[in-house]
């Protein structure tokens, strides 16, 4: 897939993840293989500075720190 | 400070993460102009969480998929209709997108979708067309056959109204693929709409925001669904106005075009 599309494994099974810039945010609209809705990432800055995952919008933190970090080692791994 | 998701952050990014949202509302499938029903093309919908007073906003199909079709061969013959190779004899195609309201618990298909899967569907306008028919030059009698204008039609001072909406999740039997699809609730033109859509002299349920609220959350029996289905939204809040005949291929579906008031006279209710 290209730069803004990849497939991940992810807890047993595969998601499709697309990075898109929204109102000058990046966001990643990951979509999965199993019923749930699409759920779209961002990075967030906490107020003690530091980053953490969050969906947007609010209702699905539990899933975004699950799915974020993936998304961010991948990011890491293909810099 | 505020609480974004459970997580403790600035006002500031409080207030850029809020933007995001809203952003995102806009974005993709919202922003749309136009969205044909008989392409069975994805619409936004606010769809409840179950068990909290919360929704998300996803997509599906436009054009309810009923529990009783098996699977994509099946609905396509529901969609398109033909010859029964049982009977003999012609099915008519059944277009299901949109749901009349004050039959929702008449037909099978519906029923237990209005119970418990109604859904908002988001609008920023809608598309109908006016029928009018010219009196003929030799007789001086109204034509039999209309001449049809089409009129976009949307809430006066909101970028983004609420319709209506019941939902299905419908998984086919052959592959186990799962399809959200839905159908508008509709119910009788209101003093705008019976100009406009004067053939049929119906109109999408569009809710104020308390009506919505109370569709999308409320624990309602069978008079109340029925009564907020066939709410019709005042016709002095709502605008319609003529568009090209052509407007399905054009860039800008809802720019204003103007005809002879001679073939169409002015609506007696307008913007």
């Amino acid at each position: 897939m290209d730069g803004d599309n990849f497939e991940l494994d992810f807890m047993g099974g595969r998601i499709k993840v697309q990075r898109r810039l929204v109102a000058n945010q990046t966001v990643y609209i990951v979509a999965f293989s199993d019923k749930r809705n699409h759920l779209v990432l961002t990075r967030a800055t906490a107020d003690n500075a530091n980053y953490f995952w969050t969906s947007v919008p609010e209702g699905r933190q539990r899933e975004a720190e699950q799915v974020g970090p993936v998304i961010a080692e991948h990011i890491r791994n293909n810099q | 400070m505020c609480y974004y998701n459970g997580q403790k952050v600035t006002r500031a990014e409080y207030i850029r993460l809020k933007q995001l949202e809203k952003a995102l509302a806009n974005y993709d499938f919202l922003n749309c102009d136009l969205n044909i029903g008989f392409d069975y093309k994805h619409t936004a919908v606010l769809k409840p969480i179950p068990g909290k007073e919360d929704f998300d906003i996803v997509e599906m199909e436009w054009g309810f998929r009923p529990h009783f079709i098996y699977d994509d061969e099946s609905l396509l013959k529901m969609r398109t209709g033909g010859m029964n190779p049982k009977t003999g004899k012609y099915d008519p195609p059944i277009i299901m997108l949109n749901a009349i309201g004050e039959e929702l618990f008449d037909k099978v298909s519906y029923k237990k979708a209005a119970m418990d899967k109604r859904c908002l569907i988001l609008s920023s306008g809608f598309y109908e067309w006016r029928h009018i028919f010219p009196a003929n030059k030799r007789t001086g009698l109204p034509v039999k056959t209309a001449i049809k204008y089409p009129y976009h039609i949307g809430v006066k001072e909101k970028e983004y109204f609420y319709m209506a909406g019941i939902y299905s999740e419908w998984t086919n039997k052959t592959t186990g693929e799962y399809v959200e699809s839905c159908a508008i609730v509709t119910t009788k033109a209101n003093g705008l709409m019976e100009q406009v859509h004067n053939s049929k002299k119906r109109m999408p349920t569009i809710l104020n925001e308390d009506l919505a609220y109370e569709w999308l959350f409320g624990k309602l029996d069978q008079k109340r669904i029925l009564e907020i289905a066939a709410t019709q939204y005042p016709a002095e809040e709502m605008f319609a106005y003529p568009i090209a005949k052509d407007f399905i291929e054009s860039i800008e579906p809802t720019k204003p075009f103007e005809y002879d008031p001679a073939l169409l006279p002015p609506l007696k209710i307008a913007a």
